[in-house]
């Protein structure tokens, strides 16, 4: 899967588009339109898990909160704290608890936050373009473009190889 | 809708993460009490 994504002026264009890319047997769950709040999208598939920074915010956290809690634990070990012997177990404990604790602080900042990996377009979005972006087996990418470009030949088309996801995405 | 299945998924890996932590918390206090 490859995916696929241009910037659509307006709701017609993106309307067009969709349909030219579900007329090539792209399914509705590999579709997704991202536009600024407060934009309708009707009956267009909507952005799903693209909406917000979640994952990958919840993803760095666990990872540098994980680091994190693991140096700390080590310090812990090398100079323990007055009257505590800290074993193993205490390093365990500093690990799990600062990339849980990490983990969660950043998912929660992140759901309010537009998702990172869409930031070169989001100029666009506030000027209230719409972003399609679509999920494209390898062998039908070339089919998909000329589809899109059969109904705006001006319209710029990026590939977005999208990230191996840690929890499956729905 | 899929904006809320996603919403739906990030609930319930928040509320994991929370469960977790409560769990590992238990553990230490039931540790450092006996």
């Amino acid at each position: 899967m490859k995916r696929l994504c241009f910037l659509s002026p307006d709701i017609a264009h993106a309307r067009n588009a969709i349909a030219a890319l579900r007329k090539t047997g792209v399914g509705d769950r590999h579709l997704y339109v991202v536009a600024r709040h407060g934009v309708d999208l009707e009956d267009l598939p909507d952005a799903g898990p693209e909406d917000n920074d979640f994952l990958p915010a919840y993803e760095r956290g666990l990872a540098l909160g994980g680091a994190g809690g693991l140096i700390a634990g080590l310090l812990m070990m090398v100079f323990p704290p007055a009257g505590l012997a800290l074993g193993g177990g205490a390093l365990i404990f500093a690990t799990l608890y600062s990339a849980g604790f990490a983990g969660l602080l950043s998912g929660l900042v992140a759901l309010s936050v537009p998702s990172s990996r869409l930031a070169d377009f989001q100029d666009a979005l506030a000027k209230g373009a719409l972003l399609i972006l679509a999920d494209v087996p390898g062998k039908d990418i070339a089919r998909c473009e000329a589809a899109v470009r059969a109904i705006d030949a001006q319209v710029e088309i990026l590939g977005l190889e999208p990230p191996a996801p840690i929890f499956p995405s729905t | 809708m899929r904006k809320d299945k996603a919403a739906l998924r990030n609930a319930l890996i928040l509320g994991a993460t929370i469960v977790g932590l409560v769990i590992v918390t238990i553990f230490l206090a039931r540790n450092l009490a006996g």
